[in-house]
């Protein structure tokens, strides 16, 4: 696996689950027994899940409680929205030229068809 | 609050495929000439204050693209690359894409005719995510190759 925070970011997303899961945080913080129930996992399963987003900082697990509840983290989400973003900003610029460059080709196209 | 940031976090990674959809004015055998030429490509490829300054490829599938962009004031030079995966004139395109030093991504263009015009989609999606789709043949390939591994070493202490 890749070590870079990004990469790890969007492995731990690429797994239906681990997405499912996190929505589910995104409600509020639980424990793993309470996660595991939807999910029809056995908790050595759902706990697996846990330590790979725990590892890409995806959420933080409390050594407070003895219950151990999970709690998402947004800041390695929030780096995977901005990444999308420039990307997005790459491609429009790039697109508003394209789209001017195939006009004034096809208006050069009509202008020496009538000239011949 | 911060729940409430955070569930709109998780909404925008349920997509980590860019999508993009745009209607040009020309027919799809047009647009995917312009996007596939290399003469083409240096008029558009990169936003306005990046222009794309060189452009090589071999084009077939397998083959490798890269070009360099460069910002308007001179001030940063930017490379990107990748390998063509799939090349079916004029309606769809597919190639590896990335920056140097960042992840490698997919992109998958289609060109579809749109009375005169093209509608063009457009998505842009990490490895990761194409990996985890089809990854499971994979997923049996190293298994095996545990096991294939295994098994010699078994065969070679026994010796």
């Amino acid at each position: 696996m890749t070590a870079d925070p990004l990469s790890m970011t969007l492995s731990a997303l690429a797994d239906p689950t681990r997405r499912a899961i996190l929505a589910r945080l995104a409600r509020g913080e639980t424990s793993v027994t309470e996660l595991a129930e939807p999910f029809r996992m056995s908790l050595p399963a759902v706990s697996k899940h846990l330590k790979v987003l725990e590892r890409a900082g995806l959420i933080s697990r409390s050594r407070e409680a003895q219950w151990r509840p999970c709690r998402i983290e947004a800041g390695p989400l929030a780096d995977v929205a901005h990444w999308v973003e420039t990307y997005r900003r790459f491609w429009e610029g790039s697109f508003d030229r394209l789209d001017t460059y195939l006009k004034e080709m096809q208006r050069k196209e009509t202008e020496d068809g009538t000239g011949k | 609050m911060a729940l409430g940031n955070d569930t709109r976090a998780v909404a925008e990674t349920d997509d980590r495929t860019l999508v993009i959809t745009r209607i040009f004015d020309a027919p799809p055998a047009l647009v995917f000439q312009v996007w596939t030429d290399q003469a083409h490509i240096l008029n558009w490829l990169g936003p306005h204050k990046y222009p794309a300054v060189s452009f090589e490829h071999d084009f077939r599938v397998g083959g490798a693209w890269r070009a360099c962009l460069k910002a308007l004031d001179g001030s940063e030079t930017l490379w990107q690359g990748g390998v063509y995966r799939e090349i079916r004139a004029p309606n769809r395109l597919a190639y590896s894409f990335a920056w140097d030093d960042d992840l490698e991504t997919l992109i998958t263009v289609d060109f579809l005719p749109h009375g005169a015009k093209t509608r063009m989609v457009f998505t842009q999606t990490p490895f990761e995510t194409v990996k985890s789709r089809d990854g499971h043949r994979h997923g049996w390939n190293s298994s095996f190759d545990r096991l294939r591994d295994q098994v010699r070493a078994r065969a070679a202490t026994s010796r």
